[in-house]
């Protein structure tokens, strides 16, 4: 899960990759949702309201009613799909959570009419071409400087 | 009527001519900020104007009603009489109703761009929660993509994003380049800025200026944000973070096909940084004032002349 922080992290800056346990320690009722739908994510199959809360259950202690709550925003939100089984629901992502990052990436950094200024982005693409002749350029300069 | 006219003269004027005139401006990447007030300057201009040509032409037709006395009839008569030859009733309501509208207009516009902007940026950092990774608290996440990638969702719970493949491709102070830059637009409130920019173009969409200003200033905007980042780190640091961050794949689809701009503030920021000098500056911020005040005091000047006395007679009024 994550990402491999690699000797590009300075000392100085210190990117504390947060993992499951300080994850958890957030208190919003939002951030509920994250962590269930981490424990979907990295489930192979589906899962019922119980298991996900045994789950959570030594770090945080939670409410089947919570869970349940939260799992049926979730499957509201389509997020989540749900088979019944027996009297309880299982529940399973719709998409994976790459699936899910990428899409939620291309609609912050299309720049459509839509919603132009909701969000300001940095990168604008420019084609590999292009970025080499400038990047050769920039490095004359900076071993200059 | 006067009045009236010579504001819808300038406003057509402004409107049309200026961005012919404003078109390569070089000087407004030197100093992008003033370039930006400058541009404001002038689309609250012209929408002022427009709005006191109607008021104008009412103005000509001022008429009170017969529970006011004596004393402000005879004011009125001589404001009435210095607005020109009155243009009828009918005219005047027109201009009154035009100038209604343009108002109306312009505040309903705002107000969607504002109400859709602060859903769009709840709603998209709704999705983000579910697969950020807090640094930092909330305020900058980082979001497991395998496309470099940076952005920023301003206003009042706002938050920088960055893509592990960014984190992974981005030097210390490369990094550091790009959360000045990040941090820029949200202290900035550059978000406002633009919603201001779109609006007027949006509220009146034939308007060439208006056009030409909501372009410019995303443009100036990014500049600006450019130029803070500079600031904290260095001119070169800013530019090789724009192409590690901007390059490498061909755009998607949805992508905007605009590497025209990244290179541009890339070439920008790889020459020395001058400003506008003083003089430079003095001339935009004039130029800036002018068009703000010049058309009220136009639009006012028959009352300005008629409460001091200008035109030889005085409003009783100012005796009191």
């Amino acid at each position: 899960m994550g990402f491999a922080g690699g000797p590009r992290m300075s000392r100085r800056r210190a990117f504390a990759v947060q993992r499951e346990g300080e994850r958890d320690s957030v208190r919003r009722f939002g951030e509920l949702e994250a962590v269930v739908m981490d424990r979907l994510w990295s489930n192979p199959g589906p899962m019922s309201v119980r298991e996900v809360l045994e789950e959570l259950q030594p770090k945080r202690p939670l409410a089947y009613t919570t869970v349940m709550t939260v799992m049926d925003n979730l499957y509201k939100k389509d997020l989540l799909a749900r088979e019944r089984d027996g009297r309880a629901y299982r529940y399973q992502p719709t998409e994976t959570r790459e699936q899910y990052s990428a899409a939620l990436m291309t609609e912050a950094l299309t720049q459509s009419k839509d919603h132009s200024a909701t969000l300001v982005h940095f990168l604008e693409q420019i084609g590999p071409d292009e970025a080499s002749v400038l990047r050769r350029a920039l490095d004359g300069r900076r071993r200059r400087r | 009527m006067t009045a009236a006219l010579l504001l819808a003269v300038y406003a057509t004027l402004a409107a049309s001519g200026l961005p012919r005139l404003l078109n390569d401006a070089a000087w407004s990447s030197r100093s992008p900020r003033l370039a930006i007030l400058l541009w404001q300057a002038l689309t609250a201009s012209v929408i002022a104007t427009t709005v006191l040509a109607g008021v104008s032409l009412a103005m000509s037709s001022l008429r009170l009603g017969g529970e006011a006395g004596q004393v402000l009839h005879d004011c009125a008569v001589l404001i009435r009489e210095q607005y020109g030859a009155g243009a009828g009733g009918s005219a005047a309501a027109a201009g009154l109703l035009f100038a209604a509208c343009v108002i109306t207009r312009l505040l309903w516009t705002v107000t969607l761009e504002l109400v859709s902007d602060i859903r769009g940026r709840r709603w998209h950092l709704d999705k983000l929660m579910l697969v950020a990774f807090p640094v930092d608290g909330y305020e900058t996440v980082i979001v497991d993509h395998p496309q470099p990638a940076a952005y920023c969702i301003p206003g009042r719970r706002h938050c920088i994003v960055l893509t592990s493949a960014a984190l992974r491709s981005l030097r210390p102070d490369e990094l550091d380049a790009v959360l000045a830059h990040e941090r820029a637009h949200v202290q900035g409130r550059h978000h406002i800025v633009l919603v201001g920019a779109r609006a007027a173009a949006s509220a009146f969409p034939r308007v060439p200026l208006f056009r030409m200003a909501g372009r410019e200033i995303t443009r100036l905007v990014e500049l600006c944000a450019d130029d803070v980042a500079a600031r904290l780190t260095h001119r070169s640091t800013v530019a090789a973070a724009l192409l590690r961050v901007g390059a490498g794949r061909a755009p998607a689809a949805g992508l905007a096909a605009s590497g025209g701009a990244v290179s541009a503030r890339v070439q920008r920021l790889m020459a020395p940084g001058v400003p506008l000098d003083v003089t430079g500056r003095l001339m935009v911020s004039l130029l800036a004032a002018l068009a703000l005040v010049g058309p009220f005091v136009l639009a006012l000047w028959p009352i300005l002349g008629v409460v001091t006395g200008l035109y030889g007679h005085i409003c009783p009024l100012t005796w009191r």
